[in-house]
């Protein structure tokens, strides 16, 4: 073999090393996903928002849509953008003075293993209504990356005095070429996906907790909701009653009852 | 003059049972310093502060854990932050924000 053909080998050899590195390079959010038994899935996405953030929503469901395997949908927002309270099933985005707390944009998912049950967006208005970051292109990637967590994505680069990737998944400190996804985020999603579930958690109203959903829809107001009574003082104007759910889950009522003949001698 | 009556009362007696039913310590949680270890695993950066303090998410009593970095050449005033929350009894991460 001559040494130019082992040369020409040794440079393939390269090229194919570094395409392979791109290729399986990930950056999703640990192994966190939407449980869901087929694709395309739809999540839907609540608006929350002050009309200055609207615009901004838009293109980034927009953009994200493009991907194979996800389709978002803006609805109505669930929440007050102050406490900004997640939905189950899907995706609450929020903007507000959360005050100065060192971070631009928020995600937050509720993992069931690595079900993601539930996700939240916040923007944070003590920053961008003032320079430097008071710019549509700063609102277009915050948005679009803090969306992009609440489906499992992860940054591709966190150094800011780099080139741009051209995703808005990379931080930087111009943020003009970096307010949409590249076709490696979409790559990403493909293999994030790639698998499917036998549930789904996309939609769902059940509560993301080992809390059972009867739990949440007592009628305090009726002693048949309390269970047994567990306790009782010897007048009987305290009392503890106890209902038990498994698993550890009990709501317990303390009732102080109103002695009426004695109130209305007072 | 307001009067409280018998069903203010209940209900106001059931809320705040629940409420502190839910906030007690219990006897079986995780120390916190096993619920650091795991949300230190969820971070990339090496963190320059971790702070850790009893709270509720999704009716769980949790370990909120904060952690906050800083990485090379990040804007002044801004930090990497992630929040972790984990279940004081079964250690399972409840929730994780990120910037």
């Amino acid at each position: 073999m001559s040494t130019r053909m082992m040369a020409r080998m040794a440079l393939a050899l390269m090229i194919a090393v570094g395409a392979a590195t791109y290729v399986s390079a990930t950056h999703a959010w640990g192994n966190y996903h939407w449980a869901r038994k087929s694709n395309p899935f739809t999540l839907k996405v609540g608006d929350n928002l002050s009309g200055t953030w609207d615009p901004h929503l838009t293109a980034a469901v927009s953009d994200w849509s493009l991907s194979d395997v996800l389709d978002l949908t803006v609805v109505t927002g669930g929440t007050k953008p102050r406490v900004c309270k997640a939905t189950a099933g899907r995706i609450e985005v929020c903007n507000e003075r959360y005050g100065f707390t060192g971070w631009l944009g928020i995600a937050q998912i509720w993992a069931s293993g690595d079900h993601i049950t539930q996700a939240i967006a916040k923007m944070n208005d003590s920053y961008f209504n003032g320079a430097p970051y008071n710019t549509p292109a700063w609102r277009q990637l915050v948005m679009c990356q803090e969306i992009a967590h609440d489906f499992g994505l992860d940054h591709q680069d966190e150094e800011f005095d780099n080139t741009n990737l051209g995703t808005c998944m990379d931080y930087t400190s111009d943020p003009t070429s970096n307010q949409h996804p590249n076709a490696h985020d979409y790559e990403e999603l493909d293999t994030i996906y790639s698998h499917v579930d036998s549930t789904t958690t996309v939609g769902a109203s059940i509560l993301p907790s080992k809390m059972p959903p009867a739990m949440g829809q007592i009628n305090f107001d009726t002693p048949g909701q309390w269970g047994r009574l567990v306790h009782s003082s010897e007048n009987r104007r305290v009392q503890v009653f106890e209902l038990d759910f498994g698993n550890d889950n009990r709501v317990i009522t303390h009732v102080f009852w109103a002695d009426s003949e004695h109130d209305a001698r007072r | 003059m307001w009067m409280l009556g018998r069903r203010d009362w209940i209900l106001a007696t059931a809320l705040l049972s629940l409420g502190v039913a839910c906030a007690t310590p219990s006897a079986f949680e995780i120390s916190r310093e096993r619920a650091t270890e795991i949300a230190r695993s969820q971070v990339s950066f090496q963190p320059d502060s971790i702070e850790a303090e009893r709270s509720i998410s999704s009716a769980r009593p949790v370990w909120r854990i904060t952690l906050r970095g800083r990485l090379p050449a990040q804007p002044p005033g801004l930090f990497e932050t992630v929040i972790v929350e984990v279940d004081r009894q079964s250690g399972a991460i409840v929730s994780l924000a990120r910037t």
